[in-house]
């Protein structure tokens, strides 16, 4: 979006980013050094995830929980022939009982964990809205999003071929990008409220049409916007769940630099809260909206009038291969 | 960012932070010291930030995002720590770029010091969006997760940042040109 650059632009990121040799070395033996003393704060709830967990592990989890609580049930049933109950002895887990379970490429079989940075062919998930990414109210403020805990652990799993790199848990060309003219990602979300006001130029526009809760709910949004260009969606199933199908095109006047649009150009063409908005000119958005046991989950692909036929292929297997745990 | 790393060192592993932490603090001292403007803050924020990330580690639900969500405590600290000392310090030494060579001249060294003056006058909520953006490389959507405000929000910061700073610019061009016309 910000490709060509007027000379005072770029005189102002050449000084932004001019090396300023900071030397870190004695500010992270100070912090480590705090951090001897320092305690985590450990929450009721485990750091990670028993969906993470493959079924085996579950299932030995489960069958030891189910001992412990026979042993503890045993042992606190009155004795017969006298008098109280014999002290229990509590059962603590051992030091090797509390090891995380690896996802690191080279030790894991299953689908990898999504990581940042280009990636290598394989399988990957990730858990979309686990950091909150819920569905945005237009109050103005991001903590507005309502963050459901019933979406925290639906897990997306997904093939990708070589070429990709994934970012913020999602995925984008690793050279191109998500952006004009050749680039192509593909995006999660929930499917926020959206803005009467597309075309932004120096001042926030608001976030200020409800979409709800259900599929039908944010398609009829979509479809009703008089200023966005979508066509008629269609019934379609997707990773076994059952949705909407609908594409949506930015106008050709999307500004190919956002710091300084020209005349008639929009800076930023906005779509949905959180952070759905235009790279760069007709922009295509290919979208799901899909019923997940209940949660609306929008399934996202992009790409540009010069994305390949070779990537938008790619895009296409990609979307293809997704699979869906609740 | 390597996962296990992450995993581990939310288990408690101390020496796995480390490796974290080590490779984290350059690059939170450089977006620190751009933001706050002044060295001493800027290795304040960074320690704090660290220690922060190493304290709250065991609630992060999804290490994967272990880049935003430590970048969101480093924010966070550059605002303690910009809040600590509201009344900012004059501190005038401008970043040791390379000094500058004699084809630079003058010149180079008055918009550098009007570039300084320009980004201190932006509030620091100006001035993260701009050092996020277009220091860090980091996405305007991922800068909105990190700082937990809106896209638009996000997008209207950076245009009044850059505005501000190309003014800056602007106003020391044309008081060459009058300067030249004199």
């Amino acid at each position: 979006m910000t490709t060509e650059r007027d000379p005072g632009t770029r005189i102002v990121l050449s000084w932004l980013r001019e090396d300023a040799h900071e030397n870190a070395e004695h500010v992270l033996l100070r912090a480590l050094d705090e951090v001897d003393t320092t305690p985590q704060r450990r929450s009721w709830r485990p750091a990670w995830r028993f969906l993470d967990m493959n079924t085996n592990l579950k299932l030995a989890i489960a069958a030891a929980a189910v001992v412990v609580v026979a042993i503890l049930g045993y042992n606190l049933l009155p004795r017969t022939g006298g008098v109280g109950t014999t002290p229990t002895q509590r059962p603590t887990p051992s030091a090797g009982s509390s090891s995380v379970p690896s996802t690191s490429p080279t030790s894991s079989p299953g689908p990898w964990v999504l990581t940042e940075g280009p990636l290598a062919a394989h399988e990957y998930f990730t858990l979309p809205f686990a950091s909150g990414n819920g569905i945005c109210l237009g109050d103005g403020s991001q903590p507005g999003c309502t963050d459901s805990p019933a979406d925290d652990t639906i897990r997306v799993t997904f093939t990708i071929p070589d070429g990709w790199a994934g970012v913020g848990g999602t995925i984008w060309r690793a050279v191109e990008h998500n952006s004009p003219p050749g680039g192509a990602g593909l995006m999660f979300s929930r499917g926020g409220w959206l803005w009467s006001n597309l075309c932004a130029t120096d001042a926030p526009p608001r976030v200020d049409i409800p979409t709800g809760t259900t599929v039908a709910e944010f398609v009829d949004a979509l479809v009703a916007h008089p200023a966005l260009d979508v066509n008629s969606p269609v019934d379609v199933t997707l990773a076994g769940y059952p949705g909407k199908y609908l594409e949506l095109l930015a106008p050709d006047n999307i500004a190919t630099n956002s710091d300084n649009p020209a005349e008639g150009e929009c800076a930023g063409y906005f779509v949905w809260e959180p952070g759905v908005y235009a790279q760069g000119p007709n922009h295509l958005w290919h979208i799901w909206v899909l019923d997940v046991d209940g949660t609306r989950v929008v399934i996202r692909s992009d790409s540009y009038p010069g994305t390949t036929p070779a990537v938008q292929a790619e895009l296409s297997a990609i979307v293809q291969s997704i699979e869906i745990t609740p | 960012m390597d996962t296990d790393l992450v995993m581990r060192a939310q288990g408690g592993d101390r020496a796995a932070f480390g490796l974290l932490a080590a490779d984290i603090a350059t690059r939170f001292l450089a977006v620190s010291r751009r933001i706050l403007r002044d060295i001493d803050l800027a290795e304040d924020a960074t320690q704090q930030a660290l220690v922060a990330i190493w304290r709250d580690l065991p609630g992060l639900r999804d290490p994967a995002r272990f880049d935003a969500w430590s970048y969101r405590l480093l924010v966070r600290a550059c605002y303690a720590e910009g809040h600590r000392s509201r009344t900012w310090s004059p501190n005038l030494r401008i970043l040791p770029a390379d000094e500058p060579t004699e084809s630079r001249g003058l010149d180079a060294v008055i918009q550098r010091d009007q570039l300084e003056t320009a980004i201190r006058r932006l509030s620091v909520d100006h001035r993260t969006v701009l050092v996020l953006h277009h220091y860090a490389d980091i996405p305007l959507e991922r800068v909105a997760q990190i700082l937990e405000i809106p896209l638009g929000t996000v997008f209207s910061r950076l245009h009044h940042a850059m505005r501000g700073m190309r003014a800056a610019l602007d106003a020391d061009a044309r008081s060459a040109a009058a300067e030249a016309s004199r």
